[in-house]
């Protein structure tokens, strides 16, 4: 949706592709065109090349841009793509598979100088991989040498644990992305995760649009994001982007990508976790802060234009923070929930931004990752910014669903947050207990009942036949304008 | 008119009526004075003793979901005269589903004996691998499922023996 609105702004002409559980989703009500490519199971459309293929060769498309999901990484389908003779929006094949590689990436940063955490990348069969922990140490990390985004990532906290983190992180990376190989690296439980954005087009230039904040995590995947970072001042950020910059040089990095950096911030230490060859989920709160449209400068760069701005020309204006609103029950370990949402009511206001895909009435299935839509705000500062976020989270309902709404404004509201001290732990520290509150107002039954009740009968006259109280029944269907 | 929500494990009674001053409300032993101003698809404005509130909301069946002062709430209303129905007696030896997703693999067999906590079978669903633990020690008297399967919330996926704790 976000892609297709800049796209559109562009004067492209858009054609989205979906499964047969999004059919009718907003994304293929707002592009121009919208091709189904296959069944629900991603294996069988979203992820399945050809198909993706066959339905651009089908709309005559000129270029694939991959979204930040599925097939966003994957060097095969970039080649794939650049081989039929289609502009791809992202970064060249050589790069993604040179930062595809876990394992390859660690060895290419350790050679460029940039720093990274100790680890062990090697021959991954259990034996070697219980020696290397040996010499690493506990607590470490199990992670797949294939991918990132947290995907079958294992905490082991002494010995005992290694093999079923070690089998549990392969059925996990086997299936994610189809290769099963595993590499260690020392676990910080008290590191922040800070990531770079850079940007980089086909002439050789490169910048980095400042940090972002992205510790609020459950099960290793982020919630809430923020730019700029509380725990970065200006020496620190400009250590951190010349170390993103040599990143990004390393592999002649073209097009939008992020750098991600584990950061202790007590002694200014950071050390290269991955580099995410793609747009990001969080990309919204570089673009409030900067003033910049990532996704029109991702098909600009693809269109072969040059960057027209320097380093020195990018500015940092105020403080943004994002929050992702997941179908997920955070009182039960995060559990994610399905079914069909109801009715979806979505903050609105000056410096707040409704980055959504899903709209009243649909179904929320188990076969994809379960976000709703992501809320960004922007203000003058970030007490500011917090406190327009509480507004926005309260404002926002997605009902039918439980959501970890209320679960993000008890982070928000947390002192640890407004000091800027939430680590990429403090969630599975701090919050493991968390339930929401369990009261309920004299408000909410009298509604309820009152919508038991017949309404009156001035309102009953007009648009007979038509259930109008039913969510189904909504003529309008969704609001464009809000999902952006 | 009575009406019965279930919100958890509560269950709470609203009665309204209906006379010449309007409609009132009776709740917790106390009365409510009721006016509707407007009601839209998915909104509700209404008077509380005077007092204007706003009030989104969403019904499928017998589940009400509400959006009121900044929170969400999700009540169940009930049947008729009895309590909300819920579902129970098999806790502990019936293992169900939380939610839809596929069996990725399938660790205990018909007769094999398991500790409390011992995983019994991994699912997969979006994205995450769910595993299944055993509540209690005990046999294993079924096993409902296949790997490979896909599965629906609340379907069967293993019975131990013995009766509900």
């Amino acid at each position: 949706m976000r892609i297709i609105r800049t796209a559109r702004a562009l004067g492209l002409h858009t054609v989205a592709v979906y499964s047969e559980a999004d059919a009718g989703a907003p994304h293929t009500l707002v592009a121009d065109e919208a091709l189904p490519i296959g069944p629900a199971e991603a294996s069988q459309s979203y992820l399945n090349s050809e198909r993706i293929l066959a339905a651009a060769k089908s709309s005559g498309a000129k270029a694939v841009h991959p979204g930040y999901g599925f097939l966003a990484e994957n060097a095969d389908f970039a080649e794939a793509v650049l081989d039929a003779g289609l502009v791809w929006v992202g970064p060249l094949p050589e790069a993604m598979r040179a930062m595809g590689d876990k394992a390859g990436a660690r060895a290419l940063m350790l050679e460029a100088g940039v720093p990274v955490l100790p680890g062990y990348q090697g021959k991954d069969d259990a034996a070697s991989l219980k020696k290397a922990a040996k010499e690493i140490g506990y607590p470490l990390l199990v992670k797949a040498a294939a991918g990132g985004g947290g995907v079958g990532m294992q905490v082991v906290e002494a010995d005992g644990g290694l093999d079923e983190a070690i089998a549990a992180a392969r059925r996990a990376a086997q299936s994610a992305f189809g290769d099963g190989r595993l590499l260690l690296e020392t676990y910080l439980p008290r590191a922040h995760h800070v990531e770079i954005q850079v940007l980089g087009d086909t002439q050789g230039n490169l910048v980095h649009l400042f940090e972002r904040e992205c510790s609020t995590q459950r099960r290793h995947q982020k919630i809430i994001e923020e730019a700029l970072s509380p725990n970065v001042d200006e020496d620190l950020r400009a250590r951190m982007g010349a170390a993103a910059l040599k990143v990004a040089a390393a592999v002649d990095y073209t097009n939008a990508g992020t750098v991600e950096f584990l950061l202790e911030p007590a002694s200014g230490e950071f050390y290269f976790l991955e580099m995410n060859t793609r747009l990001q989920v969080e990309h919204p709160v570089t673009e409030f802060i900067t003033g910049l449209d990532l996704v029109q400068w991702q098909l600009r760069i693809a269109a072969g234009e040059a960057l027209d701005f320097t380093q020195e020309d990018v500015q940092a204006r105020g403080h943004a923070i994002e929050c992702r609103v997941y179908a997920e029950d955070p009182a039960s370990g995060f559990l994610p929930q399905a079914g069909r949402l109801q009715r979806v009511v979505e903050p609105e206001g000056l410096g707040v931004r409704v980055d959504s895909g899903v709209a009243d009435g649909q179904l929320i299935s188990a076969h994809y990752d379960p976000l709703l839509a992501k809320l960004i705000v922007h203000a003058d500062d970030r007490a500011g910014a917090i406190a327009k976020m509480q507004h926005a989270l309260r404002e926002a309902a997605f009902l039918g669903l439980t959501t970890n709404i209320e679960f993000m404004g008890a982070v928000l509201a947390h002192e640890a947050f407004e000091q800027g001290r939430v680590d990429t732990n403090f969630v599975a520290r701090e919050l493991a207990d968390w339930q929401p509150p369990g009261d309920l107002p004299d408000v909410v039954l009298l509604a309820a009942a009152l919508l038991e009740s017949q309404p009156s009968l001035l309102d009953a006259e007009d648009e007979p036949g038509l259930d109008r109280y039913s969510p189904w029944a909504r003529a309008d269907g969704f609001r464009m304008g809000a999902g952006q | 008119m009575k009406y019965t929500y279930r919100q958890g494990d509560r269950d709470h009674e609203v009665e309204l009526l209906t006379g010449d001053g309007g409609l009132r409300a009776l709740l917790n032993g106390a009365a409510f004075e009721l006016l509707e101003l407007d009601r839209e698809q998915g909104e509700l404005h209404f008077e509380v003793n005077g007092e204007v509130q706003h009030v989104d909301w969403a019904k499928a069946g017998r589940d009400v979901w509400l959006h009121v002062n900044g929170r969400s709430y999700h009540l169940e209303k009930s049947a008729g005269g009895g309590g909300a129905a819920g579902r129970s007696g098999f806790g502990e030896r019936v293992l169900r589903t939380p939610m839809p997703g596929q069996v990725r693999e399938v660790l205990v067999k018909t007769g094999q004996t398991v500790e409390a906590g011992d995983v019994l079978l991994l699912l997969e669903a979006m994205k995450m691998e769910i595993r299944i633990q055993a509540p209690r020690a005990g046999a294993v008297a079924q096993v409902a499922v296949a790997a490979g399967e896909s599965v629906e919330k609340d379907q069967i996926l293993v019975e131990l023996d013995g009766e509900d704790a």
